[in-house]
């Protein structure tokens, strides 16, 4: 083998080597977590997991039904408030604005996308929950699901804002044309012609921000109250609240090793599969495009 | 009936043009109040060199270099990782369509893995398996782990972009393959893969919830220093503000500055 071929076949193995690293990794992280969870998901208890509310592992209760409802009622509130406002920001850049003004918006977005969670939930707790806590009728302390929603929304419309601009700008110039030359004026246009055709980019976007919305930790973990128990009886986006992942970040790393930490690894297996068969979705999705 | 329509037409347009200014002053109200808040509380200047170069084991400088540290580290085994991989992926073939498809997806999913699974993962492996413990190296690795899929992603879009007839002149003068990609591809794309990697790095220094469950007190970084004053309940309300004020200002404009010397570095490549 000459010199030249040799270092060839070096330079192939280590570039190998790193993609096998990369390409296990995923594998590794799942099976890491099941083989974490099992030991919980095993048991009796890993019954009512999914149908008790109360999450209480060191009175030896395991609902995640209240984390559950936590994490889902923030982040469809989040998706709500976040989908209209985005589509229609995206709308404007890509229809509307000026190339200026449509370059600020878009950066703007840019730049919320580049503060980090923490601040955000710094902001929401200075912010949003003083301005909930002296708004709502009642005895509230601010930290609430209606603060979780609206500090998700500012996160995750970045990506959608995006996603959709891309989705937008993607439709063909000849679809317009043709629009317009059956007499349909601007906003016929893109709501019956353009926004239908961008259909799949933006239902992409849409679960994207759901992905990133769902796993979010830091800021709802400053926001939210992380109390333990749902109070069904008064359910009320004003009160407190906790979800998968706050339960996570907040007990994980402290809990004594045993049933609670079993439990907590469980908690991240569940996330973790949720957030693949979001993935799955997201692919099949964009496959279609 | 026309009139209808016009009036709905108008309003739509009316909420779409509403929008978009929206954006730009709920981001402005955003950075004004990180700036704001980190100098002023009800009035009074709170801006304390004392405060920020603190280097007591609390202290916000000391959570500012523990930030540096680690990113460094993460960095170091990350990002080489990451453009191995992306390399591999873009100049050589993978026959196999199957295998193509799975470690593709594989590696776009592993990007799309919220910060606190890595975590979670990262105390599992590092701290619980090979005993590391709560401590800088599960956080370093942990890091360097949610560095790989970022790397990968942007790196292969700067090496797609390298134009083919460059490989082709290559081979064509008789180099051999790692020839071609070290002296010809790579320099090519040298500024694109600076700018993928300071753009990786800003995204790491603010990184919280996968530190949060994988570090011990000692190795607390800025974003965790933030989190933590929360948590303290022997802070006056007014120093709460003003540390907390204070440290998300200087995260937010250290991400701010390697941006901005990210966008620096690709301005310069398209005046070539």
């Amino acid at each position: 083998m000459t010199r030249k071929e040799f270092i060839d076949y070096l330079v192939e193995i280590i570039l190998k080597v790193m993609l096998i690293i990369s390409s296990i990794s995923l594998l590794l992280i799942i099976g890491f977590l099941f083989n974490k969870a099992l030991p919980f998901l095993s048991k009796p208890e890993a019954t009512t997991f999914f149908t008790k509310v109360q999450w209480n592992p060191k009175g030896n209760e395991f609902g995640i039904l209240g984390l559950l409802i936590g994490t889902f009622t923030t982040t469809f509130g989040a998706l709500l408030l976040a989908l209209p406002i985005s589509i229609f920001a995206s709308i404007y850049i890509a229809e509307y604005a000026s190339p200026k003004l449509a370059k600020v918006v878009y950066s703007s977005t840019r730049i919320l996308s580049m503060i980090p969670s923490v601040v955000i939930g710094f902001l929401g707790l200075v912010i949003i929950v003083p301005l909930i806590r002296n708004s709502a009728n009642g005895n509230y302390t601010g930290e609430s699901m209606l603060a979780g929603i609206i500090v998700l929304a500012i996160m995750v419309t970045p990506v959608m804002v995006g996603v959709t601009v891309s989705a937008l700008k993607n439709v063909p110039y000849s679809y317009k044309e043709a629009s317009f030359g059956l007499g349909a004026n601007k906003i016929q246009t893109i709501f019956k012609t353009v926004l239908p055709s961008a259909r799949n980019g933006i239902l992409a976007g849409a679960i994207l921000a759901f992905s990133k919305a769902i796993g979010e930790a830091t800021a709802m973990l400053m926001v939210i109250g992380t109390t333990a128990n749902l109070d069904l009886a008064n359910f009320s986006i004003f009160n407190p609240i906790n979800s998968l992942t706050t339960t996570i970040a907040k007990s994980i790393s402290e809990a004594p090793i045993g049933p609670e930490q079993d439990s907590l690894f469980a908690i991240a297996f569940i996330l973790l599969i949720i957030t693949l068969i979001t993935n799955i979705v997201i692919h099949k999705i964009s496959r279609k495009g | 009936m026309k009139n209808n329509n016009k009036i709905s037409h108008l309003i739509l347009e009316y909420l779409i043009k509403l929008s978009g200014y929206a954006i730009i002053l709920i981001v402005a109200v955003i950075l004004g109040n990180i700036f704001y808040r980190g100098l002023f509380y009800q009035n009074q200047f709170i801006f304390s060199l004392n405060d920020v170069l603190d280097t007591s084991p609390e202290g916000m400088l000391t959570a500012l270099i523990n930030t540096l540290k680690m990113t460094f580290v993460a960095v170091l085994i990350g990002f080489p990782i990451g453009l191995g991989t992306a390399i591999y992926l873009i100049e050589y073939k993978i026959k196999n369509r199957q295998i193509k498809t799975i470690i593709n997806f594989s590696i776009t999913t592993l990007g799309g893995i919220p910060s606190i699974i890595y975590g979670v993962f990262g105390l599992a492996v590092f701290g619980i398996y090979f005993k590391f413990g709560l401590s800088f190296i599960t956080g370093a690795l942990t890091m360097a782990l949610m560095m790989i899929p970022i790397t990968i992603t942007s790196v292969k879009e700067e090496l797609i972009a390298v134009p083919s007839t460059y490989r082709e002149a290559s081979f064509g003068l008789g180099a051999s393959k790692s020839q071609t990609i070290f002296k010809v591809v790579l320099p090519s794309a040298v500024r694109g893969i600076i700018n993928s990697f300071l753009l990786s790095i800003s995204r790491i220094l603010g990184e919280s919830a996968a530190l949060l469950v994988t570090v011990n007190a000692a190795s607390r970084t800025l974003s965790l220093y933030i989190y933590g004053i929360r948590g303290n309940e022997e802070l006056s309300l007014e120093r709460f503000y003003a540390l907390i004020g204070q440290s998300a200002m200087m995260l937010t404009i250290l991400i701010i500055i390697i941006v901005y010397i990210a966008q620096m570095i690709e301005k310069k490549r398209s005046k070539k």
